[in-house]
């Protein structure tokens, strides 16, 4: 069986101050980094160790600068010794850059979405005041930053935006303003094959795998979607019950169909506009729909003229090689009661009806 | 006295007239009442009628085995009984064969037929099972097959208006045993014997073949199929077993066939009475046989076929010609008449002799030839000639201008040539009259000296010295002498100086 639901999940943009820390590529800092380390583990001086090691020829003094630079991106503190984020830079190539002041952040609220923050960008003052009116501008800062972003204080997340930046929120404001001009949306896909559930969001374009939240629980999901489709669905073979009269020639032969479901809430989880199962065995309901699927499953794969003993051995191929009919007691139709649901116009009375007028059963020699 | 003169002379015609067919004047003939052996033709609707009776009273299915079908009211009568639930399972050649035999004889399947026939098959597709192959050329009607009221029925007419009203056809009312086998029959026809399957309008599928046990001949129906040529074995058993006369119906004698051979032998020995129809192929059979013991008659339309022994009174009435196609290879079934279905064979079959429009006659002279019509045959057509006994020929009147000239002209034979036409006399009398010539009316008289003495004579004065007796005239410068008498003119030869260029005539 395979599964995949979709949900499109409003954007909202909120304009907060924030002090922040955003990963940068800084490939230039990173030797002077590993200088200091190593001029920390030789207990030597942090300074004369860039000095000789590093900055040849230049004065003492431009060592300490650059030592002084280190020390406001906070990769080492005041004993000259890397920080833990100088250590981070070192392991993962990234420089957190400290910044401060007004940001855009984009963000979405759903339980499905660990990391609720989409975008950080930075806001140019002065680009924003020839852009708001001044009705916007007397709404700043006035309105209360929704919980789930300040709940992103001291939490590293990566945004979805082109720039996949790694952000540390030192801190933030509880009151910012809404910009109610940008409309966008995320599509949030979950989807199930071969026992595994994997998360994927879509936006501007570009798609980005999840981690499924912890507390997803696979199964009762996929039991809740069986039931929305057929309440009678056997959730621990993850059957639903169909009625052979709704079937296509290909669902009745290979008991699988495809099912989807539109809007459908999932508790926890919210409102899904677009659910696909896809490959979903199906079975009869009951010993009378067994016997008509039987039936069908008979008649739209009757392609040739048959004797009575080639009309058996059709019947018993189709009841032994389908295991779901093993569940039933199907008996064999006579042929006349077959006949009699056929239309007789139709090429496949005339494969049952015409060796019976023309006598094929007595003639017919069989190898 | 000199008057016109009356000439004839009677000729008689030698003219060798080859092999033909002597027209007989039998109209409006009638059919014989019999029982199961029913003869169609003469716009009898007798057999036709009970085959749609048959097919309107149908409840359970139908199998019909034709080459052709296009008779509108057997049509109808299949669509109707179709739409109430009967089954109807049908055989014919393919239409490549009949377009084939249409281009051969198209007497039989004009191109209304053959579109009949298509059109049919629109209107069944769906509502019948149709299935077809080249050789598919028996002919027979099976109803209601293993139920209380199964009927059946075999003819030599194929299912058309033509065949079952106007041509010379028997058909066969089976009796139960025969309707078992036939339906066997029919079984292995559509199961073997067909090649396609009329799946909707107008899409023809392939068919498989199976395996079906194979049909015996027996001593009521023997067949042609596959490599079963019990038909053939059967006529060649009364062919050969015939103590004396053999009475023979087809359509068609194929010059190299076996069966074929069997009857010109038996022909140089003992009788053979064959009735048939004006065609290239029955030409070349009656040729090699005419000076045997053998009477052949025709209709234009006959079709039937036949082979009665009247010693023995058996015989057999198939579906196939006397020709290899059917007789060697095929599907063809022939019904074997005995008793008192013989009787009523032989009593069609004489009738038909009796009311025959056609008898053949070897090549004689037409001296001996009956007066009436004939139609002698030219390659795939007849042409017809009207023999009379006597004619009387007007030839052009004569009118010379001299009775010298008159004298020679009746003298001379009357000469009579012989002119293409489609009348052929037998004897003609040549008649010829010769008008003598006349004095006109406004000659004038004059001196008969004019005639011997010239212009120069004349003015010297000259006389004769003998006395011309008879009249002379001049008009527009030329000289008449009038005589009464024939004599007269060898009087008139004696005088050796009458001027040639004088006109001897009457008055």
């Amino acid at each position: 069986m395979k599964i995949r639901m979709k949900k499109v999940v409003p954007i909202n943009v909120y304009e907060v101050n924030m002090t922040v820390f955003i990963s940068e590529k800084r490939p230039e800092i990173l030797p002077i980094i590993q200088a200091v380390k190593e001029a920390n583990e030789k207990g030597k001086s942090t300074i004369k160790y860039l000095s000789d090691v590093l900055f040849i020829g230049f004065p003492l003094k431009f060592a300490e600068n650059i030592l002084e630079e280190l020390r406001l991106l906070e990769l080492v503190n005041e004993n000259s010794e890397l920080t833990p984020r100088g250590h981070e830079a070192l392991t993962t190539r990234n420089i957190m850059e400290p910044d401060k002041g007004a940001f855009q952040i984009k963000t979405v609220n759903d339980p499905l979405i660990p990391n609720s923050i989409i975008a950080v960008k930075q806001l140019d003052p002065n680009a924003r005041n020839e852009i708001f009116s001044s009705k916007e501008k007397r709404e700043e800062n006035k309105i209360q930053i929704p919980k789930h972003i300040l709940n992103q204080k001291g939490k590293r997340f990566t945004t979805l935006d082109e720039n996949q930046s790694i952000i540390d929120i030192q801190n933030i404001a509880s009151r910012g303003s809404v910009n109610k001009r940008i409309k966008e949306k995320l599509e949030y896909y979950l989807s199930f094959e071969k026992n595994t559930w994997k998360a994927e969001v879509r936006y501007l374009n570009r798609s980005f795998s999840l981690e499924v939240p912890q507390s997803f629980e696979g199964i009762k999901l996929i039991n809740s979607l069986l039931f929305s489709i057929q309440k009678k669905a056997d959730i621990s073979t993850w059957r639903v019950p169909q009625n052979p009269s709704s079937l296509t020639t290909k669902e009745l032969i290979n008991f699988i169909k495809d099912f989807q479901l539109k809007v459908i809430e999932i508790q926890n989880l919210g409102v899904f506009d677009n659910i696909t199962l896809r490959e979903v065995s199906i079975c009869p309901e009951d010993n009378h729909s067994a016997e008509e699927w039987a039936k069908k499953i008979f008649t739209e794969t009757l392609s040739d003229y048959l004797t009575d003993r080639e009309y058996l051995e059709k019947w018993e191929e189709i009841l032994n090689q389908n295991n779901e009919f093993k569940n039933f007691q199907i008996d064999i139709p006579s042929m006349q009661e077959v006949l009699s649901n056929l239309d007789p116009r139709s090429k496949k009375y005339w494969f049952l009806q015409a060796p019976i007028d023309l006598k094929l059963n007595e003639l017919i020699i069989n190898d | 006295m000199i008057k016109t003169e009356i000439l004839s002379k009677i000729v008689e015609q030698n003219t060798e007239i080859p092999s033909h067919w002597r027209i007989i004047n039998n109209e409006g003939y009638s059919l014989p009442s019999t029982q199961r052996i029913i003869p169609i033709g003469n716009v009898n609707q007798r057999f036709k009628k009970l085959l749609i009776d048959s097919i309107n009273d149908a409840t359970s299915h139908v199998m019909l085995c034709s080459f052709i079908l296009s008779d509108q009211d057997i049509i109808d009568s299949l669509l109707k009984v179709s739409d109430k639930g009967v089954r109807c399972y049908l055989m014919f050649s393919t239409e490549a064969q009949l377009s084939k035999e249409y281009k051969e004889e198209v007497s039989d399947f004009d191109s209304e037929v053959l579109n009949k026939h298509k059109e049919m098959l629109d209107k069944l597709a769906g509502r019948a099972l149709t299935r077809t192959s080249d050789h598919l050329h028996a002919k027979f009607l099976l109803i209601d097959v293993g139920t209380e009221n199964e009927e059946g029925y075999m003819s030599t007419a194929n299912f058309t208006q033509e065949a079952l009203t106007r041509n010379e056809e028997v058909g066969i009312i089976l009796k139960k045993s025969e309707i078992k086998t036939l339906a066997h029959f029919f079984n292995l026809g559509f199961w073997v014997e067909s090649k396609n399957e009329l799946t909707r309008k107008g899409f023809w599928d392939d068919v498989s073949n199976l395996k079906i046990k194979p049909i015996e001949n027996s001593s009521e129906v023997v067949f042609t199929r596959s490599t079963n040529t019990g038909l053939k074995e059967k006529i060649r058993e009364i062919i050969v077993g015939a103590e004396n006369e053999l009475l023979v119906s087809s359509f068609g004698f194929g010059e190299n066939n076996e069966l074929v051979k069997l009857l010109i032998k038996h022909s140089e020995q003992k009788k053979l009475l064959i009735l048939s129809r004006p065609r290239e192929k029955t030409h070349s059979f009656l040729s090699k046989i005419e000076k045997n013991n053998v009477m052949a008659y025709a209709f234009p339309f006959l079709h039937s076929k036949m082979i009665l022994d009247p010693v023995r009174k058996k015989g057999v009435i198939m579906t196939a010609n006397f020709e290899d196609r059917g007789m060697e290879t095929g599907y063809e079934v022939g019904i074997v008449v005995q008793n008192k279905d013989f009787d009523e064979a032989y009593i069609v079959f004489q009738n038909w002799i009796q009311t025959a429009l056609m008898m053949w006659h070897s090549s004689t002279n037409l001296s001996t030839i009956d007066e009436g019509t004939i139609k002698i045959p030219k390659g795939r057509s007849l042409e017809q000639k009207e023999i009379k006994n006597y004619d009387e020929i007007n030839m052009a009147q004569e009118k010379p201008n001299d009775l010298r000239l008159m004298q020679k002209l009746i003298s001379k034979t009357l000469e009579y040539e012989v002119k293409k036409s489609d009348i052929l006399v037998k004897e003609v009398q040549l008649i010829k009259e010769v008008i003598p010539p006349k004095l006109p009316d406004e000659a004038q008289e004059v001196n008969y000296a004019d005639l011997f003495l010239s212009k120069k004579q004349k003015s010297k004065g000259e006389k004769l010295e003998f006395k011309f007796p008879f009249k002379t005239y001049l008009y527009q410068g030329q000289y008449y002498v009038v005589i009464k008498k024939w004599e007269e003119l060898e009087k008139i030869r004696s005088f050796p100086d009458f001027k040639k260029s004088t006109k001897i005539v009457i008055k």
